[in-house]
């Protein structure tokens, strides 16, 4: 039953037959030596070049690793303040409009104000990975916490529970859902700031790699390092939906996917 | 005579709506005595939920007094449980049949004692089978029946049920209305009963009030001088059972029955 319910999570296998297709028709007909298109064997062979120097396990690491911090960080901040804001309504309008625009800024615009303030270091990428991803983790908690029914919290205040154990008892388990939906944004998001900010700046990652090959030509390489990524986003959206199952498995099944 | 659990005079509830406030409750007046049943029938929309919520402390009156054992109201009071019409919202969907019926007691009872009498309530509704189930996979009158259990594990002195058999079918309500009886039998507890039907108001009531009209009211109220133990076929078949159905019906239909 367990492992029914995890190959449910995954897509059904016959979708990757399109895929390898695609890669059969590429490898039979593009020339060996094209500079834009090389064939997929020159990709493996460029991937395997980059672990033969020890370049690729560190990048896959630190990429990974500045990920999951700045997720981390990002959940934290956008739960806490998600619920703060959530539940005191004053505070909800007086900072509707600064949110509302802090939002609305573009990720790659906050990289120069992180550089300024934290410089070229992994805690600048983890910071700007944690503040562009906090944004659906705390809008999906804040309208989570806005959609407890009065009834339910009536509940606790006729069992005359105090506030706190009312937040942790009813309104943390009800945001439940509408975090995870903000997290199952943000893990994606994550993932695209995490290789900008690399990109951008130069500092050590998958991202590096990719900029690297390129300003050499090596397109092999830029292909490879694009197929990594990719599996490494499926891994992670994979790891995520599975840890969500687990947690969501005592509330009701969701009426619409999405939202 | 011992002292009223409930008192209330000329109680009066004006609530904002959309087309400006409405008076929902006006002049409302009646008392409750200790381990006595009061029953209140009425039309839908004529504030009955609301008039529940004012005793359970969950509402303030706009006017009038309520008394709580000689103190005026601030707030639910202790000893109070209440079980809610609307039992899709009132339970907490996440917590598993057993968690939701401990969670008034989880705070004062651990271990063996906790389930112990989170089983004895259980077996009371005769849902000791779904103790593990989660409430959105069981049928309505099973969460109705759910939500009495966990009213019921806080020992109360007083109950507060609106429409609790509403949801049931006439089989399950019978025994349901029989163990109330029981259990007033048993601890002498305190019981406001709110339904839409006639034959059960009388039925279960020590005294039956009607509220009717708009703003709503107490504009019937009477002793039932029935004997007990009351039995469904017997009760029901005695000519004094069947003469104060008569009135009351007489009685809605005077005040302009239902709407
Ligand atoms: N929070 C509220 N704000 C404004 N009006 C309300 C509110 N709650 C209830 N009302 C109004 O008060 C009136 C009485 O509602 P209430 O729920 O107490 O009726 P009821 O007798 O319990 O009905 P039913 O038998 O259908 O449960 C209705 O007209 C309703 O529209
Ligand atoms: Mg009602």
């Amino acid at each position: 039953m367990k492992f029914k319910r995890l190959a449910q999570l995954l897509p059904p296998p016959v979708g990757l037959l399109p895929l390898a297709a695609v890669l059969l028709v590429w490898q039979c007909v593009a020339p060996d030596e094209s500079p834009s298109f090389p064939p997929p064997s020159n990709w493996w062979t460029a991937i395997r070049g980059l672990t033969a120097d020890g370049l690729l396990g560190p990048a896959v690491l630190a990429t990974l690793q500045n990920f999951a911090a700045g997720l981390l960080a990002a959940c934290a901040l956008g739960f806490t303040l998600g619920l703060l804001i959530g539940v005191l309504p004053g505070l909800r309008r007086w900072t509707g409009m600064l949110l509302e625009y802090l939002r609305a800024l573009p990720p790659p615009v906050v990289v120069p104000i992180a550089i300024l303030m934290l410089g070229f270091s992994p805690g600048m990428q983890i910071g700007v990975i944690a503040y562009t991803t906090a944004w659906p983790i705390l809008l999906n908690t804040v309208a989570g916490v806005a959609a407890i029914r009065e009834l339910q919290l009536d509940v606790g205040r006729s069992m005359r529970m105090p506030w706190t154990v009312r937040m942790i008892k009813i309104v943390i388990p009800a945001t439940l859902p509408a975090f995870l939906l903000g997290v199952r944004v943000a893990v994606s998001l994550a993932i695209v700031v995490t290789l900008l900010v690399e990109m951008f700046t130069g500092l050590p990652g998958i991202g590096l790699l990719m900029v690297t090959g390129q300003r050499n030509f090596n397109s092999s390489q830029v292909f490879g390092l694009l197929a990594v990524v990719g599996l490494l986003a499926f891994c992670l959206t994979l790891a995520f939906n599975l840890i969500e199952g687990l947690v969501l498995s005592r509330w009701p099944p969701r009426r619409s996917a999405g939202a | 005579m011992a002292e009223a659990v409930f008192d209330l005079q000329g109680v009066e509830l004006v609530l904002p709506a959309a087309d400006g406030p409405r008076r929902i409750l006006s002049n409302v007046g009646f008392s409750l005595g200790a381990g006595e049943i009061l029953t209140i029938v009425g039309a839908s929309g004529t504030g009955k939920t609301s008039l529940l919520r004012i005793l359970a402390g969950l509402a303030t009156p706009t006017g009038g007094t309520v008394r709580f054992r000689g103190q005026a109201m601030d707030g639910p009071q202790d000893g109070v449980a209440i079980v809610f019409q609307d039992y899709g919202n009132a339970l907490l969907q996440w917590r598993s049949v057993a968690r939701n019926v401990a969670l008034g007691v989880e705070r004062e009872l651990r271990g063996e004692a906790l389930a112990a009498r989170v089983t004895e309530a259980l077996r009371l509704v005769g849902l000791e089978r779904n103790a593990n189930d989660y409430p959105w996979q069981l049928s309505g009158g099973m969460q109705q029946r759910v939500q009495i259990a966990r009213a019921v594990a806080m020992r109360p002195a007083v109950l507060l049920m609106d429409e609790p058999f509403g949801a049931l079918d006439a089989m399950t309500k019978a025994t349901q209305q029989d163990e109330l009886l029981h259990l007033r039998q048993a601890t002498g507890v305190s019981v406001v009963f709110i339904t839409h039907d006639i034959e059960e108001a009388v039925y279960l009531g020590d005294r039956v009030a009607l509220l009717s009209g708009s703003p709503g009211s107490i504009t019937l109220s009477f002793d039932v001088d029935l004997p007990f133990p009351r039995d469904q076929v017997a009760t029901r078949e005695l000519p004094r059972f069947v003469a104060l159905r008569h009135d009351m019906h007489a009685a809605i239909r005077a005040t302009g029955g239902h709407g």
